[in-house]
């Protein structure tokens, strides 16, 4: 199989999540929200400095969605400090009770086929 | 309902948009002739004024409209002529008298250039007459056009030239985005390139990008490569994004900036988490979401199958995006015309047979949601360098591959429909109708001993097909 020789690691390693239908972000408080639920504070499970950020910051903010922009806007960015693994914080986001589905964002490649010039 | 008109004439290769001068005539006098030359035609002294008159006749012939010196000597200097005029030819000829004698004749119609020359050129006072060249740039890259086969017509092709023919054909109107890493805004073959947002990753990202650009707008000049819809307007987006990897922000940014009609390409694949193998960027929830948002607009999102070997039937994709549809056109890579690959590893190049046109290339992932295909391998397009080094704004390739070159062919046949479809404001094509004409017109996948065609990548797209399906 070729591989690519383009350069991996240009982007952070992080985690993406994606949070359950009702469930929200606030920035401000730093936890994650839904009415008539006890709210999930993040911040004992992740290490110090870590950023939290919403994938798609201008349809987290949009008021009328559809189904696929719904989706969108649940989804949310978890960027450890550098040299700390993001797969490593993997379980202990995924027992969060706000998060349906959590993942290790890919680094992609071109899909183009490893050749010398 | 066809609503697109052919062009006149036939299919051409593209040629070099020189700038058009007025055509005129080069004239050299004899140095012996006694003449000299003013606005208004040829003068002499007395002595000379039956070969002034004779040549002025010929002018009157060609209803010329200016008659001046072809170095812009001023008067006296071209008068001072016809009166040193010697009886012999001079040992040592000044300059200046030597560019007195090189006249430039315009006729009011160019075509006549070429008589007025010989009728100039019978006459005794005349040392020779020419029409001047019209120069193009010494130093143009070859047209690598003839190498780009899959612009011809099926089955090889996809039969971009025919869509040229229509109005929009072209991909006039039609935005592209490519989301990627990186390109080369300033080579020479690529019109203006809009840069949308992220962050520029360098490296061989820049020669990737710019192939893909290069395949879709490159523009049809006569040097270099031409584009499949080479009057579609580029747009790029990089995948990196505040320093992190966020395709399905890329995506969404993307399709915030365009309309419906418009093309978005993900030139991207990435490792599956289980296998390891590449995988088509759509596994990933966030970017299955925005690819059905941005289709949801109206927008046509093509995307690379990725280059894994991966049957996505099997069992470890159960579940995944793999076996869904995003609404995107997925694009494998085919085998193309040209049958061999060539390893080449330093100076020693081996070759071994890719199978049989149409058929799968060998690293293509492959199937139910994989729609189309597109050439796998030997695709001529900008950047790498190996068709064509020096300077890097110039750098040509043969050699783009895998279901990266595959995918701008498809993106760019689908930039062709939706220009003529939209040609004359009419509506565009919805993505998933795009996407059943490509389909169900397209020229059909091959069977290869080794991958039979139960290993679905689908058809090349065929346009001249197509076409008659809007």
């Amino acid at each position: 199989m070729a591989r690519s020789r383009h350069r991996r690691g240009s982007g952070r390693p992080h985690l993406v999540l994606r949070l359950r239908k009702g469930w929200t972000y606030d920035p401000g408080r730093r936890r994650f929200t839904k009415e008539g639920r006890e709210p999930v504070r993040p911040g004992t499970d992740l290490p110090k400095y870590t950023r939290i950020t919403f994938q798609v910051p201008a349809m987290a903010q949009r008021r009328k969605r559809s189904l696929a922009e719904d989706e969108l806007a649940r989804g949310i960015q978890i960027v450890p400090p550098r040299g700390v693994s993001p797969g490593r914080l993997l379980p202990r986001v995924r027992s969060w009770p706000c998060v349906e589905k959590a993942w290790v964002a890919p680094a992609p490649v071109p899909a183009s086929l490893s050749r010398s010039r | 309902m066809l609503i697109a008109k052919p062009r006149k004439g036939k299919p051409t290769l593209s040629h070099f948009k020189p700038f058009k001068g007025k055509d005129y005539v080069v004239v050299e006098l004899r140095y012996d002739s006694g003449v000299s030359v003013s606005a208004a035609g040829f003068k002499a002294p007395s002595a000379k004024e039956r070969v002034a008159s004779s040549l002025n006749s010929i002018l009157a012939r060609f209803r010329v409209t200016s008659c001046a010196s072809h170095f812009g000597l001023r008067d006296t200097t071209l008068r001072a002529r016809s009166v040193d005029a010697p009886s012999t030819m001079p040992r040592k000829v000044p300059p200046v008298f030597a560019q007195s004698g090189v006249l430039q004749v315009v006729p009011r119609r160019g075509r006549d250039c070429d008589e007025l020359a010989r009728r100039l050129n019978r006459h005794g006072s005349v040392w020779k007459a020419y029409k001047a060249p019209q120069p193009v740039p010494a130093a143009v890259s070859p047209n690598m056009e003839p190498c780009q086969g899959y612009l011809c017509s099926s089955p090889d092709g996809i039969g971009a030239m025919a869509a040229w023919e229509y109005w929009g054909g072209m991909g006039e109107g039609v935005a592209v985005c490519d989301i990627e890493g990186d390109w080369n805004f300033s080579h020479e073959d690529l019109p203006a390139v809009t840069h949308l947002g992220g962050d520029l990753l360098g490296g061989d990202w820049k020669d990737h990008g710019t192939a893909v650009l290069g395949e879709i707008v490159a523009k049809r000049n006569g040097y270099g490569a031409v584009g499949i819809a080479p009057k579609a307007r580029p747009k790029v987006h990089s995948a990196v994004i505040n320093g992190l990897w966020n395709t399905a922000l890329a995506i969404t940014n993307a399709a915030g900036k365009m309309g419906a009609g418009d093309v978005i390409l993900i030139e991207l694949q990435g490792s599956h988490p289980a296998t390891g193998e590449y995988v088509a960027m759509q596994y990933w929830d966030d970017v299955y979401s925005a690819i059905k948002a941005a289709t949801e607009k109206g927008i046509t999102v093509v995307e690379a199958a990725g280059n894994g070997d991966q049957d996505f039937q099997a069992a470890v994709y159960n579940g995944s995006n793999l076996q869904k549809d995003s609404g995107a056109i997925v694009v494998g890579a085919g085998v193309p015309p040209n049958n061999f690959y060539d390893h080449t590893q330093g100076s020693s190049t081996r070759y071994t047979k890719m199978g049989v046109p149409r058929s799968r290339a060998w690293f293509s992932n492959y199937g139910k949601i994989v729609n189309v295909q597109g050439w796998g391998e030997h695709v001529t397009t900008l950047g790498y360098g190996d068709a064509q080094t020096g300077a890097q704004n110039r750098w040509y390739t043969h050699r783009f591959s895998g279901t990266s070159s595959a995918s701008p062919i498809v993106t760019g046949a689908v930039a062709c429909l939706q220009g003529i479809a939209m040609y004359g404001d009419q509506a565009p094509l919805e993505p998933s109708e795009v996407r059943k004409i490509l389909v169900s017109s397209g020229t059909p996948q091959a069977d290869d001993p080794a991958r039979p065609k139960t290993e679905h990548i689908g058809p090349l797209p065929n346009l001249e097909k197509a076409i008659t399906k809007i």
